[in-house]
Parts: structure tokens; C-alpha cells; sequence
């Protein structure tokens, strides 16, 4: 039925929105962190969405264009470090400067608002499905 | 099939709960997508179909032209006709989803409610008019 292939795709819509927000999270956790075990500043990461077909248990000839949608993968910012000068940091270099991770706290308060956004869309696509499911129901009372 | 229980005015308010249902899926895939780069967003069109159905049945005098039977079984979900288009790539616009959405869940509970009114018409009549409708 095609009410549970609305619920099934905005479920991905979620999961995919909640990986957006837990790097977000990440980013903003690490934006000051100069030292990671791959050594060097903590480099910002993104993720790439992925619109694929449905899972198999809800393909048929009608589903034709619909999309799901997945985390592909997640990416490192190529962006360079920010270089600052405090000498007395533990990591700085010979010439005093310390390399800082390339995260803008301002982007991602703006990346995590669009997530909120485009999150909340998804649930509101549930509730009205679920509306919908109500009203199938009450043919029945 | 046409009968007290399945007759003409059922058969058409199924088949809008199906489509209404079937466009609904479309949204989610465009909300679902909303912020993949380079997707397209996509839709299914029946309004047209659904005005005429269950009354003006398109003739087929040859056996190239469409089967109306066949059409509304295969009848595919596809691209949009893009409304404007990001620099990724994507062509969802969220504020047109929302209102498609909305408008298609007051069809849908609309159509429900008329097939409940229905069947309830027909308890009314086979208790002998004892049960409200």
C-alpha cells in the first residue's frame, strides 16, 4: 500500500536529517580540538545524501521515480586549518602558530537550522499519513 | 464490480483514496530528498483521469492507443515538471509539498469519510432503518 511506502521513505528522510544534526554536534564539539589520533586539528565533516530506489519489499511498477534517501558517506572538509598565533599552546609550531580545526560555529548553527527545517518537514509528512491511516480506519466504524 | 456493496460511487472513491495515497508517496520521496544535490522531484497526475472516471471511459478504435484499464494500473510516478532549481541540482520546493500534502490528506479523508457514509447508508438500510447513519 502506498501510505506505508509514504511512512518508509520519510523514515530514511529522518535518519538521514538526524545524521546531518549528529555531525553538526560533532563539529561544534570539536571546534576548537587540535589534536586528533590521525594527528593534526580535527577537520569538519559533512555528509553526502544519497537518493536511492526503495528497498525491494516496496518496489513495484508503480513506484517508478520514488526515491529513498541515505547517508552515502561522510567527507572531510578539504578547507585548510585556520593558522593563529598563541605561542604558548602545546601544539603550536616552531614559529608559535597553532592549527585550528576548519569549523565556522556561525555555519553550523545555519546547517543545523536547515536540518531542524527539512527534519521537521519529514514529520509532518508522518503525521498526515498517520491522519490519513486514521480516516482508512473509520470506514470501518 | 457493481453491486450494493461495491457499486459505482465505491469503485470511484477507491480509486481517489488510491491516487491521493499514490501522489502521497511521491511527496515523501520529495521530502525525503529535500536536500540530496542533483535530485529531481517527482509526481503523480491523475486529476485529470479522476474527473472523468467511472463516467467517460476514452474509446480505443486502435490497438496502439492507450488502455484506460491499463493506463490507471501503470500509471508510473515521474519527474516534475522542475519549479525552480537550486544550484545543486535539486528541484523540491518544500513550501509547495506542504500545501500539496495538506490538500491531498483533506482529499483522502474527505473520500474515506464519503465511503463510510456509504456503507453506513447501507447498515441503515438493511437493519431496517433501526441504526443511525
Amino acid at each position: 500500500m502506498s501510505l506505508e511506502r509514504a511512512f518508509a521513505i520519510a523514515a530514511t528522510g529522518l535518519a538521514a536529517q538526524r545524521t546531518r544534526m549528529e555531525l553538526v554536534a560533532s563539529n561544534l564539539a570539536n571546534a576548537r580540538t587540535t589534536r586528533t589520533p590521525e594527528g593534526g586539528p580535527y577537520r569538519r565533516r559533512e555528509p553526502v545524501f544519497l537518493a536511492e530506489p526503495l528497498p525491494a519489499r516496496f518496489e513495484d511498477s508503480l513506484a517508478g521515480a520514488l526515491r529513498s534517501v541515505r547517508v552515502e558517506r561522510v567527507v572531510e572538509d578539504s578547507s585548510p586549518p585556520a593558522l593563529r598565533f598563541e605561542p604558548g599552546h602545546p601544539d603550536a609550531d616552531a614559529d608559535g602558530f597553532v592549527l585550528y580545526p576548519n569549523v565556522d560555529p556561525v555555519e553550523e548553527m545555519v546547517d543545523m537550522l536547515s536540518a531542524t527545517r527539512s527534519y521537521e518537514a519529514n514529520v509532518t509528512l508522518v503525521r498526515s499519513v498517520r491522519e490519513m491511516f486514521r480516516s482508512a480506519l473509520g470506514i470501518l466504524r | 464490480m457493481i453491486g450494493p456493496v461495491r457499486d459505482a460511487t465505491v469503485t470511484l472513491l477507491h480509486r481517489a483514496l488510491e491516487r491521493a495515497s499514490r501522489r502521497v508517496s511521491a511527496v515523501a520521496s520529495n521530502l525525503a530528498n529535500v536536500d540530496t544535490p542533483g535530485y529531481r522531484a517527482v509526481d503523480a497526475r491523475f486529476e485529470d483521469a479522476l474527473a472523468g472516471a467511472g463516467r467517460l471511459e476514452p474509446l480505443r478504435t486502435h490497438p496502439n492507443h492507450l488502455d484506460p484499464a491499463a493506463e490507471r494500473a501503470s500509471a508510473a510516478i515521474v519527474e516534475r515538471e522542475p519549479r525552480r532549481m537550486r544550484n545543486d541540482g535539486n528541484t523540491v520546493d518544500v513550501d509547495f509539498e506542504m500545501t500539496l500534502l495538506a490538500s491531498l490528506q483533506g482529499r483522502y479523508q474527505a473520500a474515506a469519510e464519503l465511503v463510510r457514509k456509504r456503507f453506513a447508508l447501507l447498515v441503515y438500510a438493511v437493519t431496517d432503518g433501526r441504526t443511525g447513519t
